[in-house]
This record gives structure tokens, sequence and C-alpha cells, in this order.
């Protein structure tokens, strides 16, 4: 038993980030009690993306060049937990603002508290490694989800769809504990994913060890919205906020990759038992179905927010494609993680475009419907602009980022000789053409009775769409020395 | 037959009987009812298992709090209460839920079957199964060893060790804060007036927004359909 | 399977057998039932089998360690808050259904 004479308090130095995260959330909290009605929703909105903003900043001059791990085995620290860390915090942060200005849900404390908070839950997600961690991480990143989905009161859809979150979250995350805690017999009481990874090497184990593996997978496949665990996604997205449908597209499917990616490759490496095979089998016809589903479920919506949601399932199929060429493959392994970072970190700004142009069309117009957006081009072209940008992107064409992270996914695909998975995946591509341009289209083709009232987009929101569609842009430039940054998150967690 | 494994047969028929009347029955007050019967029965296993403490954390916790939870959960919304009280897809998902039982009843029992499912489909690329697989008894770890005298202090030591548990206790304090916090937010009540005054703050921003935008002395118009989404209750 | 790893002369098995019936069924009652108390049951319920198997490992594999006590400490408190948390969100649903469509009472689908 350690006493408190061997700790060294610069452990806690391993998950700064997310301390700060904390303490931040709580002086929100104490912020928006003290200052009452003195402070605006807008002063407290721009108050904690600032906060945010400087925590990014400590988080990058803190990036651990080593890998650390801390606290008796609890959190890994290194680089790839900084990347994710820091597609949290920005996400984060662009939420608060968007959050702001869609006003019929009158953002207050709690939403910037909860926002916060959750970005904290899921950077030690990111961080996690060991299934005590990994769950309670999970579940406090859930749990502020689920509130935050129900945040919009006085509207029907947003309690429903909280409750329906909340109700196949629970039984999904009950179903990874119940894989966690046979996971946890079948290496001898143990919590540390190297000794479970260990103790798992046993080939008598195979099966049990498969069937725990199994469930687990049930609640990464939620947190995902991977295909068979899917079908929440539209109805609560439709229903959530919109700003907080984006966040939860983004940064909670980001942080459901992380630690896909971390639980399974710590504890079953690809490659070196029997049991840890059956994952690598499995990513495949995910990504498959995934990708596939998700198109075809989002050519037939005239909801865009209904679309946006199917495409976000879409979206999670390349990143599943990356995923199995980590699994399957065997040269490429350090690329294809990058290749995942590389797509999550992209598809986090994008998609917090789009929701947060969708957000505005939403609040302004009452509606989410394609109609909606008809010759929004010329009512606001700003909004117009930014949204083509994040669709394009999404869709995967050039010169946007999207195109460059496409591309990698799919090379590394290539490189893991997963050919047939690639040839699916530009199909869906193609099929997303239809959904995707259909917007534009409405935007700038299609004409509206109304286009000569122009719809005011306030400060926060523009400042969001500026700073995601120039990154969107900006980083297809740049992208080369962001490939290296990501392919060094991927080296520091792969490096034993 | 020990004394013990009487006791032990016993609670499990309690546990597994209280708990299928939970899920099949009309009636949601007597289903909450049940489900105390059923936390009894899972704290009289941890007695068996030699620990006290949580058999007491589990009726302090479920019962006392949970269960209560509950009732008043019941109780509040008795309008809501359908009286169909499965869905179509009951019928599936009692032969899903039996077939998983079976699977966990195979390989985590006790019997130990040999199995060859290289010949199925689907199952034989799961499984990577080339040969025949054992099935059941699986070889655990066991310890043999007692219970140490100490454990409830040595659990209390480890909760609060930097090397052991301290960040994931530090993780539930916080959670449990957050999400009271957010649980309050969303279940208080709102009154009119408040509903009407955040309206009217939406409708000021809105004002102000326009007037920005067109410093003319014209009196603004809002844009069609602008407050539309607010329209509450 | 001898009697010697036998814990008050039961064996681990049975507790995992235990375990993985009340898991079934709270499966079942969450995802056959059209309440959300009922489901918010369901998970209890589930909850507990977890909690089984975490004390049972303990006891029969790890006695001397504080983590299986530790991981079902947090599991206790995860299902508190997972209660408040549900409750909240019913009362929510419960007070728009109430105040916005009282046709839509029994027709509450999840």
């Amino acid at each position: 038993m350690g006493g408190f004479t061997s700790v060294n308090p610069a452990e806690f130095l391993g998950i700064l980030p997310e301390i700060l995260l904390v303490l931040w959330a709580s002086a929100l909290f104490a912020v928006d009690l003290i200052a009452g009605q003195s402070l605006t929703r807008r002063g407290l909105g721009v108050l904690s993306a600032g906060g945010l903003a400087v925590i990014l900043l400590i988080t990058l001059l803190t990036a651990p060049a080593e890998p650390q791990v801390v606290l008796g085995g609890m959190v890994r620290n290194d680089f790839f937990t900084t990347a994710f860390r820091v597609i949290f915090i920005v996400g984060a942060a662009l939420t608060a603002l968007v959050g702001i200005d869609f006003r019929p849900m009158r953002a207050g404390g709690e939403f910037f508290v909860l926002v916060t908070f959750s970005a904290a839950a899921m950077s030690l997600m990111a961080g996690a490694n060991d299934i005590i961690l990994l769950y309670l991480a999970t579940e406090t990143a859930s749990f502020s989800l689920y509130l935050l989905t129900g945040f919009w009161r006085g509207n029907k859809l947003s309690a429903e769809a909280a409750l329906k979150y909340f109700v196949f979250g629970a039984v999904t995350s009950t179903a990874m504990l119940f894989g966690l805690s046979l996971l946890f017999g079948l290496s001898g009481g143990n919590t540390n994913y190297a000794a479970i990874a260990r103790a798992l090497l046993d080939p008598a184990l195979r099966v049990p060890v498969t069937l725990a593996a199994l469930l687990v997978l049930v609640g990464f496949a939620f947190k995902t919205s991977a295909v068979p665990f899917h079908f929440w996604a539209p109805d609560v997205y439709q229903g959530a906020p919109t700003p907080v449908a984006g966040f939860i597209s983004t940064a909670s499917k980001a942080a459901g990759f992380a630690i896909l990616l971390r639980f399974l490759f710590y504890t079953l490496p690809p490659g070196t038992s029997e049991a840890s095979l059956s994952w690598a089998t499995l990513m495949q016809p995910i990504a498959i179905l995934t990708m596939v589903l998700g198109s075809l479920f989002a050519l037939v919506q005239s909801d865009v927010k209904r679309m946006l949601a199917y495409s976000s399932i879409a979206q999670a199929g390349y990143v599943f494609v990356g995923v199995s060429a980590l699994a399957l493959g065997v040269a490429n392994r350090a690329e294809a993680v990058a290749a995942v970072i590389f797509y999550l970190a992209t598809y986090m700004l994008t998609n917090i475009a789009a929701f947060g142009a969708l957000g505005m069309v939403e609040y302004r117009l009452g509606s989410t419907d394609i109609k909606a957006f008809n010759g929004l081009g010329r009512r606001a072209p700003y909004l117009a602009l930014a949204m083509s940008a994040a669709l394009l992107s999404l869709l995967g064409a050039p010169p946007m980022v999207g195109f460059v992270a496409k591309l990698i996914i799919f090379r590394e695909a290539i490189g893991a000789n997963l050919i047939g998975l690639v040839v699916i995946g530009i199909i869906t591509v193609l099929i997303s053409v239809a959904y995707y341009l259909n917007v534009v289209r409405a935007m700038y083709v299609e004409r509206s009775e109304d286009e000569q009232k122009p719809l005011i987009v306030p400060a926060p929101t523009t400042v969001v769409l500026f700073v995601t569609a120039t990154g969107i842009l900006a980083l297809t430039a740049i992208s080369p020395p962001f490939w290296e940054i990501a392919l060094q998150a991927a080296r520091a967690f792969l490096g034993a | 037959m020990t004394l013990q494994q009487v006791i032990f047969i016993i609670l499990a028929i309690a546990v597994i009987g209280s708990a299928l009347f939970v899920v099949t029955t009309s009636n949601l007050f007597r289903g909450a009812l049940m489900l105390i019967v059923a936390f009894f029965g899972v704290a009289g296993f941890y007695v068996l298992l030699d620990n006290g403490l949580f058999a007491v954390a589990q009726v302090m916790i479920y019962i006392g709090a949970i269960s209560i939870l509950i009732i008043f959960s019941v109780m509040l919304t008795r309008g809501m209460q359908a009286m169909i009280p499965r869905n179509a897809q009951a019928g599936s998902v009692a032969i899903a839920a039996a077939l998983l039982f079976l699977i966990l009843l195979l390989a985590f029992g006790p019997f130990r079957l040999v199995v060859d499912l290289s010949g199925v489909p689907i199952l034989s690329a799961l499984f990577r199964t080339e040969s025949a697989r054992v099935l059941g008894g699986v070889p655990w770890q066991f310890a043999n060893r007692e219970v140490p005298e100490t454990y409830i202090a040595d659990f209390g030591r480890a909760l609060v060790d930097l090397n052991q548990f301290l960040l994931p206790f530090l993780l539930v304090a916080f959670l449990v804060d957050a999400v009271l916090a957010g649980a309050i937010y969303i279940a208080r009540q709102r009154k009119p007036a408040e509903v009407i005054a955040e309206r009217e703050a939406i409708a000021k921003e809105e004002a102000e927004e326009l007037a920005a935008l067109q410093p003319q002395p014209t009196a603004p118009t809002l844009p069609q359909g602008a407050i539309a989404s607010t329209a509450d209750h | 399977m001898g009697l010697q790893n036998a814990i008050n002369g039961i064996p681990l098995e049975w507790y995992l057998i235990v375990a993985a019936a009340l898991f079934s069924i709270g499966l079942y009652g969450v995802l056959a039932r059209k309440n959300a108390v009922a489901m918010l049951m369901g998970v209890e319920l589930m909850l507990n089998s977890v909690n089984l198997n975490l004390l049972a490992f303990w006891r029969y594999l790890a006695p001397e360690s504080a983590a299986g006590l530790a991981f079902a400490a947090f599991v206790f408190v995860v299902a508190a808050a997972e209660t408040a948390v549900g409750l909240a969100l019913i009362i929510a649903v419960y007070r728009s259904l109430k105040s916005v469509d009282p046709e839509t009472l029994t027709q509450l689908k999840l």
C-alpha cells in the first residue's frame, strides 16, 4: 500500500489540461452565480471561449515530448492525448460561441459549464490507460451531453431527444461495463491496460475474451455512432439544440474513436493473439455498413439537420476505414493512426461550421428543411459561403481540407491492401455528392420570395464561421506540416 | 449441500424471480417494489462474498437512494404510464436476451464444451477458429486467500492514494456536481413570467441587431418568422 | 472445478451465472418496455449484475487488491448519477408533453 510519502505531486502535471478545464468549468459556474444579471449571456460565452483558448495554449506549451504514464497508471499522457485534447478544447470553444447565438436555447451559465466540463471528460477518455478511468470518463462525458441535449427548454423535441439519447447511452455503456467487468476477471483482477494485455495472451481465454471484447465494442460503437448502433443519432441530432448536435457529432465522436483505438490497441494488440484478430476482422464490415447506410439514408432526407446527422454517420465510416487499416495493415500502422487523427481534426472544424450555419438558419427561419436554404446565398452571403465550404469539405472536394483527409485515409487503406474497402468508400463519396450539393444548389440556384430580407448573423457566430471556413481552406495549404504533427501523435500512440 | 449453498440458491431464486417480475409487470409501482427485493438479494450475495461493507452500501445506496428516486418518478409521471407494458419488438427482444444469457452461460459457466465453429460462416471468422474451441470452464486464476481483515481501511486508503484511485475518485466527485447542476436546470419548473421574459429578451436582442444594421429612424421590421422557433407552450 | 476454489462452498461460476441472468433480464427490460421509468429499472438491474461480477472476481481472484472494490464503488456512484439524470429528463419530457399535447401522453415511444 503506497502511502502519501511516495507521491510525486509533479505527476499532476500530466493531466494539467484536464485540471485546468475542470477548474475553469467551476470558475464559470461561480462567475455565473456571483455576476448574475450584470454579465450578459454573450459576455459569459465569450469569457468561457476565451478561457478555453488560454487552456489550449497551455496544452500546446506543455505537450509531452516523451509518453509518460501518470497517477498510478491511470492516464497515459502522450502526444496522441494532446492531439485529441486540442480537438476537444477547440470544439468546446467553438460550441460555446455558437451556443450564444442559438437564442431560443437561452444558453445560461450551466451550458458553458457543461460544455467545458465535458471537454475535460473527453480529454480523460483520450488519455485513459485503465478500464476504471475509461468507464468513468466516458460516462462523465455522456451525462454532460445527455443534459446538454435537453437544454432547449420549452422545445418538446429537445427533451424527448435527450431521454432517447440517455436510454440508448445508458444501455450501451452498461453493456460495455459488463464486458469490462468480465475482462477484469479474465485478467485476474487487473484494471490497467498493459496488465490486461499480458493476461489476455493466454490462448485458453480466447473465446471468453472475444465475447467480453464484443460487449465493450458495443459501447464504442454507440459513441462513434457506428452501424448497427447508429439509430439514435438522427433523432437526437434533430431534437438537440443545433450547437449541441454539432458538439456531439464532432468532439464526442472523436472521443469515441480515441477510446476505441487506445483500448483495443493496448489491451488486444493486433497480431499478438488470436482474440485480437476478432476485433480487427470486425472493423472492415463496420466501416462498410456505416459508410453505405449513412450515405443512403442521407440521400433521402429533405430536412438538412437529419441529412447532416446521417452524413456524420457516414463520416464515421470513413474513420473506420482508417481504423481497419490500423487493424489489418502491418507496415503502415503509424500512418493509419495519423490518418484517423487528421480526419477527426478536420472533420471537427468542418462539421462545427456546418452545424453553426445550420443553427443560425434554424433560429432565424424556424425550420431546417431544405426549403429554408432557398436563396440563402443572397440573404446571408458569408454564412452561405461558410456553409458551402463546410459541405464541400464534408464531401471531400478539392481544395477543401476534407479532400486531403479522405485522400490520406484511402491511401493508408490501400497501403494495408484494403482495395475493396476503398472502392466502396469512393462509391459512397460519389453518392454523397448528391445530398451535399443539393444544399449548395438550394442556397445559390433556388430563389425565394424573402430574398430581399437579409438574414443577420451575430458576431460570435460570424467569428466561428470565419475561423472554421478559413481553417478548412488554410489547412489544405499547410497540410504537410499538419500531417507531420498527426504522424508524431501516431508514433507516440504506438511507442511502447 | 452446505447451508451457504442453500442460502445462495434461495437468494438466486429471489433475485431472478423479482427481476423477471420487474421487467414484465404492467404495474410500475409494484415493479419498483420488487426492484427493492432484487436489490436486497444482491446485498445478500455480497454478504456471502464476505463483503459486509458493500452489502451495507448496496442497501443504503440502491434501496435508500436509487429505489426512492425510481418510486418518486413512478408517482410523478402517473399520467404518462403506458397501459401496454411492452413494445412491438418484445418477442424478438426476449429471444435475443435469452440467447445472450445462453452464450454467457456456455462461455463463463462451469461446463466444458468442445465446439467446432470452423464450418460456421460468420462465427468462424469472428472467433478465428481453424480448429475446435473449448467453451466454458474458464481457467480463472484463483487466489485462494481470505479477505484481509483490514480490507475496508485498505480500500479507503486506495481511494485517496495518488498512485491508485485518487483521479477516478475526484472525477466522480465532479461528475456528481456537474450532473446535479445540469439536472436541476433541466427539471426546474419555469414560471410563465420567466418564459415571457425570455421571449422579450430575445425580441430585444433582435431589435438591437436590426437597429445596428439600419440606423435610419424608420421602424425596423423583424424578418418573417424570426421568433417562430421560440414558440414555447 | 474442485471445491478447493470455492468460497463458503460456492463456486465462482454460480455468481457469474446469476450476474449473466440479471444482465439479460435487465437488457430485456430496457429494450422491450415502452415506459421510460421501466427502462430505467432495467438499467439498474444491469448495473447490479456488473457489481455482482466485480465483487465475485474481487473475492475469488484478488481479495487483497482494492481494484475490484474501487471499481464497484464507482459503479454505485455512476448508478446514482444515472438515476438523477434519468429522473430529470423524464420530468422534462413529462412537462413538455403535459403542457403541449395531452393526447400523446400514452403514445410516448422511445
